[in-house]
């Protein structure tokens, strides 16, 4: 015997709610195979429902602590995993992973650009914060060029780091606060076991 | 509520007052939420517990990754580390719920435009997309997304130069409250068994210090000093630490008293949201750092002078 097609409450059809109602039903098992795939096939067509689709899964994988290590997820093959009731895996080998173009175009779907960053990169290469020969240090009155050396590569870490701590400790003296993103400025606020001892 | 602007000529722009509930609301209301923001290219969750009484209290707790706490009355912060045993307390936090906004809303309005963009929701409640855009290449702009009822920053993005989005600070829950539970604000865990360490502050300044030596003779466009002072260094020497500010986006230059002995820092680099320059200066070493363009740090290094 066919499944016989629920007929969405008026509100629902079409609609960002009724959409969202869908998809959440749908991750419960609640939604009928047949109005399963109409979500689907909207969701193909629309990329602010894909956006949804994308939102809902990653922030329930980052909730669960269970986000791939590369942060991208195909999303095509997320939809039909779930259709085939196939765990989804995160597609390490992607077309998307080998151009670093498409980033841009994955990341549009989910909450924001993948920022790929280990602490403190050189810019326009991966690597190492760049510390100069000591020999290229000039004399007085003239700034130096770069260096290119990756010698004392840990040393320089860890003195950005320092640095770091400085700024955001004297912006806390200045009256200076972390205007748009304050919540982010005060998780992300480093501390150095090394500069903390015991009373 | 916020009201849509409406009238002639630059109707897309936000009035002042906008401006100013906006950068004042993280302290006027209570409520608890969850955020997500990218971290070194993971997606990192919190819980935010927030009370507007006593100054204004917050509660962060992490809610992937290691098991972190990090609880903030006033400027004093204390951050619990339970799966390392760790309490650490003496931290400082630049108050980012500033009783005071910045008193020249103008002196923003400057450099920035705050403009209006489409309705939108975050978290399940209605907000208003507002870009702040600068008006120049000297700093980065945002996309927000503003809460209709309260003001709150419910969706902040910061953007770089060619459009890039370099951090994101998002709620995805996000619950207003008229009066909070106190005992929601205390650590949740047995802060007893935590090994309690303090945190040394090196720093001696104050807004406004005249003892400074060095001096930014042309700062870019906007950017003001704020602050001058020295930190001591483990090694016994000193460094010394301007802060210019344009009133959204701050930027510390700091000079090594001692000469340049080792290996400097030298050139561009990042981390996160936050760039750095190196440079040597009459044999100093000179680090340039802020949520800024290059070119601004540049610009910094480069018009360093000793004062006379």
């Amino acid at each position: 015997m066919s499944e016989s097609l629920q007929r969405p409450p008026p509100e629902a059809e079409g609609s960002s709610a009724g959409f969202s109602a869908d998809l959440s039903a749908w991750m419960d098992g609640e939604l009928s195979t047949a109005r399963a795939r109409l979500a689907y096939r909207g969701m193909m067509a629309d990329e602010s429902r894909r956006a949804q689709w994308a939102r809902y899964h990653l922030i329930g994988d980052a909730l669960r602590g269970s986000l791939p290590d590369h942060g991208l997820v195909d999303i095509s093959a997320v939809v039909m995993a779930r259709l085939d009731d196939i765990p989804a895996q995160a597609t390490t080998g992607s077309r998307l992973m080998r151009n670093p173009r498409l980033w841009g175009l994955a990341a549009s779907l989910m909450l924001a650009a993948i920022i790929v960053a280990n602490p403190w990169q050189q810019q326009g290469r991966q690597g190492a914060v760049q510390v100069a020969q000591q020999e290229s240090v000039p004399g007085n009155g003239a700034s130096s060029s770069s260096g290119k050396s990756d010698v004392g590569e840990d040393d320089a870490q860890a003195r950005l780091e320092s640095y770091l701590r400085n700024h955001s400790q004297a912006l806390a003296d200045a009256g200076e606060g972390a205007r748009m993103l304050p919540y982010l400025s005060m998780a992300e606020y480093t501390v150095d076991p090394g500069a903390a001892s015991s009373p | 509520m916020l009201a849509v602007p409406c009238g002639p000529a630059r109707a897309d722009e936000i009035p002042s007052d906008w401006v100013v509930r906006i950068l004042k609301a993280y302290n006027q209301r209570s409520y608890q939420g969850i955020f997500v923001y990218l971290k070194n290219g993971s997606l990192e969750t919190m819980q935010v517990i927030h009370s507007s009484a006593q100054g204004g209290r917050t509660r962060l707790v992490s809610l992937n990754g290691e098991v972190t706490e990090i609880h903030r009355s006033g400027d004093q912060m204390t951050r619990y580390l339970p799966q390392r045993g760790l309490l650490i307390e003496g931290l400082r936090w630049s108050n980012p719920f500033f009783a005071t906004v910045p008193e020249d809303v103008s002196r923003v309005a400057a450099h920035y435009t705050f403009k209006v963009g489409a309705d939108d929701r975050v978290a399940g409640r209605e907000c208003q997309r507002v870009e702040v855009q600068p008006r120049d290449t000297l700093r980065y702009g945002y996309r927000l997304c503003v809460d209709r009822e309260t003001a709150l920053i419910l969706d902040a993005q910061l953007i770089g130069e060619r459009g890039q989005v370099r951090q994101e600070v998002m709620f995805t829950r996000l619950q207003v409250e008229d009066r909070l539970d106190p005992a929601l604000l205390e650590p949740g865990m047995n802060v007893a068994a935590l090994k309690r360490h303090t945190v040394k502050t090196h720093l001696r300044g104050a807004p406004g210090s005249d003892a400074r030596t060095w001096d930014v003779v042309e700062p870019p466009a906007g950017y003001r000093l704020v602050f001058g002072g020295a930190h001591s260094l483990p090694d016994g020497g000193e460094q010394e630490h301007l802060i210019y500010s344009d009133g959204l986006s701050a930027i510390s230059v700091f000079i090594d008293n001692e000469l340049v002995g080792g290996k400097p820092i030298m050139g561009q680099t990042s981390r996160g949201s936050m760039n750095a320059y190196g440079d040597v200066r009459e044999g100093h070493q000179v680090l340039v750092l802020g949520e800024v363009p290059y070119p601004a740090l540049r610009a910094m290094a480069e018009s360093l002078r000793r004062r006379p």
